[in-house]
Formats: structure tokens, C-alpha cells, sequence
């Protein structure tokens, strides 16, 4: 479309209005940008989310069927002692009788102000954490586990953006905690206590939220969630896959939300290039006549305003994606704890996607300079 | 000059507007330019010299009437075939020079060869020098006087090595001394090369260099 011969006088007519190229491309590229980033919030979140219930090393997680506790309830509704029996549980696998569980971890999930904001305190028998920490277990980049009631482990992210480390004493829930120990962010939540003590600062004593069973063999999951069930009416047992799947699932009305909102962006966009390009083939109306009068072709004048769009809408999606690039960089400075997820896939193919909208928005005034009478512009002179 | 008539004028009437608005810019004209003929339109502003050089080049097409540009009727061409013969065959000095504004010298010159127009054997900078501009080549229109713009929109119609030259006012924004080496630069391209030159022109000058006057009042030649 835009040969080497043509270039010149497409960069040039571009330069020459260097001032209304230049808003019309930040105008456009905060179009192509918004869908970047919002997707990029929007997903990073969910996902997020998704891995800390993934990088739980349990299996199952066992909670009373009206109480998802992952979902930060404040919740202690589960007898501890129950852990006991969850790790009796007999199940018939390969024709032969087995006690699945590996290790059953009592957790009590809390939901308190930390730092501003609001954060899931997991209470977890110390001795436990191995088994619920799973891949993330070994990840303890600073101190060690909290051995005592004062004591709290955080992860790195939530060590980052308050600017906390091993050592420091912090308030929670009205009561002062030393920093034991930091922990690679990824896995339940991002603050640890004791399970004593978080039931004690809470009056849950002896309850618990959910339990994380860890079984032996990976065969045993399904036959031991189902066992549980059977044996404990009113609880609810899941696959820890399973959970994670089924809150995905539950969140793919999202890829609607982002999908309305990135066409509305789009829309704008398309409508600021159509402008753009209708207001460059009226200022240039003369120009066109001109060239047609020296014996410029209909094709031309339209690959000549097309490449123009064209040129317009690739530098559009160039600073969008600097742009989106600078306002993940600001976000995830001011927000540290939010996790904006950035896939060269989604951003070139909003880039494209801008271009592709602007170039169709280009065509409409493009045919109308194409066909325009050079007499018009001429006659009269 | 030869038998062969290059244009050709047959009973052009040109009207603009309706009823109470109606204007009639040409009025039946006949005219016949041959090949390789200097020839200037000669009549007081208003007669309908720039309409008549404007259907000639085929930008305007006539109410009625027919005209022959090289033994082609271009009246009966559609848009795109007269386009490809203007560009071809005819060069337009436009009274208004018609530069295009965000191009150098060099690049309104040149712009010819990017529309397909098939282009002489001298060079765009050739060619400003010879209209004097040669030290202006990069300057863009905004920054050239209106004298030198009528010089770049000259070089302009003769990269194409034109067969008929259309010139309308060519020496109307010039000095005496720029004006003497834009008529030596027509008279050379009709004695030395053939070509067909008519120019509309209000310069007594201008009409002495030409081998025939053409009158025109009102919309008619007289």
C-alpha cells in the first residue's frame, strides 16, 4: 500500500501537521492502551487469585458446604478436632482399604486490616506449613516460621509495599506482632499467624475455617473428597484443581466485562481516526484537487490519505503500548499488591486490534477524497 | 506547426449554478489549436479564459460541447481515462500555482513521476535550475515567494515533457527578468521540441512571443 515513493509525502504531510498528528495519536492511543491495561488488571487479579489456591500443596480443601472459606470469610465453623477424624477416613482404592490422608491442616481464615488495607490472615500450625505450603513451602526468603503467639510470617509482595521485614513489629487487630519470617508471595494468603493464636485474638477457640488434607497418592483424591462427604454430611470437599477450575469458571463473566470495555475503547478510537481522517481530506481538500488536476489516479489519493491513516494508527498502537507499559509500571508502584498480568500476546493483539479499527475508520472519508471532482476545488480559483 | 490540430474546441458551453444563479462562463466556443502551435488567450479577467483551459485539460467537464485533445475525444473519456490523458499528454500551469504545501521545490517537481506521469530526460533539480531556483530546491512552498512558487509549478509542467502546455498566467507573479526566462523556456520547448503551448494571459508581453492571439469576451472567442 505505501510504496517508497509515496512514503515521503505521507511522512511529510504527517510531519507537517506535526501538532495534530501528534494529539490525535495520544488521543487514539489512550484508546488502545485502556483495554491493555485494564485487561492486564482485570486478568492478573483473577489469576492471582487462581495460583495461590493452585500452589496449595493439599489436595483437598474441606469447608462446610454454606462457607467457601478461600473466599475470606470471617469464619471459624469447623470443630479442630475434626482433623482427626479427616485423617482416619478410610477409602477402597484398587480393591484394597486405605487411609488416605497424608497430613490434614486445620486453617482458620481471618479477614483484618493490615497496612491500610484489608488482608486474609491464614492461623496454620507451624508444623503444618510444609504440607500446606506445597511448592511454596521451601520459598521462606527471610527468617523462619513464627514459633510464637506474637509472631507473623508475611510474604515478600506485602513485605515490599509496607516496607516491613524480618524483625519489624507491626500492629494487627489491636495487638503487636514481630516479623518472623518472609515468604515468597504465592500461596493461600500473604499473612501467617499461629492457629492458636489467631483463635485466640479472634474468640474461635478450637475452630477453624476449612481443613487442607494432603493425601498420599495422587489416585486418592477424588474417592477421599467423596468419602468425606459421605461420611461428614454438610461438608464439602474439593479437589484443590477442581476449586480453582471452578472459580475460573465463575469469573469468565469477566472476559465479557473486558471484552464491552475494550470495544467501547476501541469505538472511540475508531471514531477519533474517523475525525482525524475526515478533518486531514477537508483541510486537504485543495491538495487533492490539486493532485488529481495533475493527473493524480483515484487509487492514488486513496492509498496516499489510506497510508497516512495507516502510518497513524501503527505509531497509535506504538505509544499505546508505551503507554500501557507506563501505567502498568505506575500502577504496580502505587499498588504494589496488585497484580497487573502483561502477555505479548494481549498486547499486540489490542495493538493490532487498534490498528485494524483505525484503518476501517480511515476508509469512509478516504472514498470520499477519492472520488472527489478536481473541478470543485479548482474552478473557481 | 503542423496540419494536425493538438486541441480542439467544438461549440463548449459551460454554465454554473441554476435558474436565478445560472452563470455561462463559455458560450459556444470553437477553437483549434494545432501541434506543435504557441498560441495565448488573450481577454479581459472574467471572459472565461481559466474555465476554457480547465475543460481543455479535461478538470472541468463542459455543459455541452466536445473536446479533441490529440484526436482523442476526451469529452466521451470517463474520469479515469481523462485523468490518465491529462497526466500524460497535457502539463497544467495553474494561475494559482497549486503547489502542494507540505512538499519542497524538488518535491512538488518530482511529485509527477510518483503520480505514473512518464517523465523527460532532465531531472527535477535540472529543470529548478533552469527556472532560476536552483538554490531553493528544499525550500517548501510557504517559504518561496509567489514568483518563485509560479517557477516551481513551471519545472513542474515540464518534468513531464509534456505535448501540450497549458498555461495560465505563467508570468503574472514574476519579475521582468523572470518573466523573460519563463518565456524563453516556452518559446524553447515549442521551436526546439514541438510542443503545443496556450496561454491565457493578460501580458502584451507574453502575446508577442506567441504566433497567434487568441481574443476572448464574455465566454466567446471574438
Amino acid at each position: 500500500m505505501l510504496t517508497p515513493d509515496m512514503g515521503s509525502l505521507v511522512i511529510s504531510n504527517l510531519y507537517r501537521r506535526k501538532v495534530r498528528s501528534a494529539i490525535a495519536i495520544v488521543a487514539v492511543a489512550v484508546g488502545v492502551a485502556a483495554p491493555i491495561v485494564l485487561a492486564g488488571m482485570t486478568y492478573g487479579s483473577i489469576n492471582e487469585v487462581l495460583d495461590r489456591i493452585r500452589n496449595v500443596g493439599a489436595d483437598i480443601i474441606v469447608s462446610r458446604t454454606s462457607n467457601p472459606a478461600l473466599l475470606g470469610v470471617r469464619t471459624g465453623v469447623l470443630d479442630e478436632s475434626l482433623a482427626v477424624k479427616l485423617g482416619t477416613v478410610e477409602v477402597e482404592y484398587d480393591g484394597e482399604i486405605v487411609r488416605p490422608a497424608e497430613s490434614v491442616s486445620p486453617v482458620l481464615v481471618w479477614v483484618a486490616e493490615f497496612d491500610g488495607r484489608l488482608q486474609n490472615v491464614y492461623g496454620i500450625t507451624p508444623d503444618e506449613f510444609p504440607a500446606f505450603g506445597g511448592p511454596m513451602a521451601d520459598a521462606l526468603v527471610a527468617g523462619r516460621l513464627m514459633d510464637g503467639p506474637d509472631e507473623l510470617v508475611i510474604d515478600d509482595r506485602l513485605a515490599a509495599s509496607a516496607g516491613l521485614g524480618n524483625g519489624d513489629t507491626v500492629e494487627l487487630m489491636n495487638r503487636k506482632f514481630t516479623i518472623a519470617g518472609v515468604v515468597r508471595a504465592g500461596a493461600g494468603a500473604r499473612l501467617f499467624m499461629r492457629l492458636d493464636a489467631l483463635q485466640g485474638l479472634t474468640g474461635q477457640n478450637g475452630k477453624v475455617s476449612a481443613f487442607y488434607v494432603k493425601c498420599k497418592h495422587p489416585g486418592y483424591v477424588s474417592v477421599t473428597a467423596s468419602a468425606i462427604e459421605n461420611e461428614f454430611p454438610g461438608l464439602n470437599a474439593i479437589a484443590m484443581g477442581a476449586l480453582a477450575d471452578e472459580m475460573a469458571e465463575g469469573m469468565a463473566g469477566l472476559d465479557e466485562f473486558v471484552g464491552a470495555v475494550t470495544a467501547l475503547a476501541l469505538l472511540v478510537a475508531g471514531l477519533v481516526i474517523l475525525l482525524t481522517t475526515y478533518t486531514v481530506v477537508l483541510e486537504r481538500t485543495r491538495e487533492i484537487g490539486i493532485l488529481k488536476a495533475l493527473g493524480a489516479s483515484r487509487a492514488f489519493i486513496a492509498r496516499v490519505i489510506l497510508s497516512e491513516t495507516l502510518v497513524l494508527c501503527v505509531l497509535v498502537a506504538a505509544v499505546g503500548v508505551g503507554l500501557a507499559f507506563l501505567a502498568n509500571l505506575a500502577i504496580e508502584f502505587r499498588y504494589p499488591l496488585l497484580t497487573v498480568e502483561t502477555t505479548p500476546g494481549r498486547v499486540f493483539g489490542y495493538a493490532a486490534l487498534g490498528v485494524a479499527v483505525g484503518v476501517l475508520a480511515g476508509i469512509v472519508p478516504v472514498l470520499y477524497a477519492a472520488t472527489r471532482d478536481p473541478a470543485e476545488t479548482l474552478r473557481y480559483e | 506547426m503542423t496540419d494536425k490540430n493538438a486541441l480542439i474546441a467544438e461549440d463548449i458551453r459551460v454554465v454554473f449554478g441554476a435558474s436565478d444563479y445560472r452563470f455561462v462562463a463559455l458560450d459556444g466556443i470553437n477553437l483549434k489549436v494545432a501541434s506543435g502551435e504557441f498560441a495565448v488567450l488573450m481577454g479581459p479577467s472574467g471572459c472565461g479564459k481559466t474555465t476554457l483551459l480547465h475543460v481543455l485539460s479535461g478538470i472541468l467537464r463542459p455543459t455541452s460541447g466536445c473536446v479533441w485533445v490529440d484526436g482523442t475525444e476526451l469529452t466521451a473519456l470517463g474520469s479515469a481515462a481523462r485523468t490518465r490523458l491529462r497526466r500524460d499528454r497535457i502539463a497544467l500551469i495553474f494561475q494559482k500555482f497549486n503547489l502542494l504545501p507540505t512538499v519542497s521545490a524538488r518535491g512538488n517537481v518530482a511529485i509527477m513521476k510518483k503520480l505514473g506521469a512518464s517523465v523527460g530526460t532532465s531531472s527535477p533539480d535540472e529543470l529548478l535550475e533552469t527556472v532560476g531556483l536552483g538554490a531553493k530546491k528544499d525550500n517548501l512552498p510557504s517559504e518561496l515567494s509567489m514568483g518563485e512558487e509560479q517557477r516551481v509549478a513551471i519545472a513542474r509542467a515540464l518534468y513531464t515533457d509534456p505535448a501540450i502546455i497549458l498555461a495560465d498566467e505563467p508570468t503574472g507573479s514574476v519579475d521582468s527578468a523572470n518573466k523573460t526566462r519563463i518565456l524563453d523556456v516556452f518559446e524553447d520547448c515549442n521551436r526546439e521540441m514541438g510542443r503545443t503551448i496556450l496561454v491565457a494571459t493578460h501580458d502584451e508581453n507574453v502575446a508577442s512571443r506567441a504566433g497567434r492571439v487568441i481574443e476572448m469576451e464574455d465566454g466567446k472567442v471574438v
